[in-house]
């Protein structure tokens, strides 16, 4: 599904995060951070859709 | 085993956010960020939660403008999941967790023609990140992807014909605590369905308990990678259980 698990995307995510929170970053390094962190969101929703989608077929 | 997961994802949830207990609710919460995946809490184990306690869990989200949000194993608090139900919060997702005992491995045979090698090059970094893309059904790997894999620290195993050809791939996760997450599993469909992914994940969880893991576990995305890692000797024996209030 992707080459990341949930918890490995989750804690990078929220690196990603703490990093832009903090500043110190130059307008690029913000923005190639601010990408990544939407790549990480999108790999835990579709961990997430996964999920349900199997919890859903299990329920019948 | 399942307490020691918990506590791994616990130490992770704490880092360098906000903390607050709510009854016996660790509820974490990113100061700037309201996305969902980084605002959450977990309780402790045994918790048998009061309504008291199911109102000051929800107030510490909703007093922070965040959404009342759960991440746990179920496993080891089964009187929450009821408890928070009956509070008007719902199940939105379960991930099915794996463990491998020790010594529970399985030898998978290696399929002919296949070597699974460390990578240690440039090329083989890509080769490996590429077919995971690939398997994932994901665009081709940036530079970016590749440096990401080199310098994440964690054990990687790379999967491809004798002569060169890229099979697969797979990562355990740097060993903290004693745990490690085999994840990534991946093998390009021209090489599906003959015995690679599980000699991957076999050795992946062999590689982690020799750099001192003695807790190896994964969650599969679906049924059919559930299958190859239970002959390889996983076993399900909890899960991560979701659960939401969305409020108005």
């Amino acid at each position: 599904m992707t080459d990341l698990s949930y918890e490995q995307a989750r804690a990078e995510l929220a690196t990603v995060v703490e990093k832009l929170e903090s500043g110190g970053t130059t307008l690029e390094e913000s923005l190639a951070l601010w990408e990544r962190g939407e790549e990480l969101a999108v790999i835990c929703q579709r961990w997430l859709d996964n999920a349900r989608a199997r919890l859903t077929a299990d329920r019948g | 085993m399942s307490q020691r997961i918990q506590d791994y994802m616990l130490a992770s949830a704490v880092r360098g956010r906000e903390v607050v207990r709510a009854g016996p609710f660790t509820v974490t919460i990113s100061a700037h960020d309201p996305l969902v995946y980084i605002n959450y809490a977990i309780p402790a184990a045994g918790a048998d939660p009061t309504p008291q306690d199911i109102a000051a869990l929800e107030e510490a989200f909703t007093s922070r403008s965040r959404t009342p949000r759960l991440e746990y194993l179920p496993g080891l608090a089964p009187l929450v999941e009821p408890a928070l139900v009956a509070a008007g919060f719902t199940v939105t997702d379960r991930l099915p967790l794996m463990e491998c005992p020790p010594g529970a491995e399985v030898n998978q045979p290696l399929p002919d023609g296949i070597e699974l090698v460390t990578p240690a090059t440039e090329d083989e970094f890509r080769d490996m990140v590429a077919a995971q893309h690939e398997a994932f059904g994901e665009p081709p790997p940036s530079a970016e992807h590749v440096a990401k894999a080199r310098a994440s620290g964690n054990i990687h195993l790379f999967a491809r014909t004798t002569d060169g050809e890229p099979a697969g791939g797979g990562a355990a996760v740097a060993v903290r605590d004693g745990i490690s997450e085999v994840a990534g599993i991946a093998v390009r469909p021209k090489f599906e369905r003959c015995g690679v992914g599980g000699a991957i994940t076999l050795h992946l969880t062999r590689a982690a308990r020799a750099a001192g893991a003695g807790l190896v576990y994964l969650t599969p995305a679906g049924d059919a990678q559930e299958r190859v890692y239970a002959r390889v000797g996983y076993r399900r024996t909890d899960s991560v259980l979701f659960l939401t209030k969305e409020t108005s």
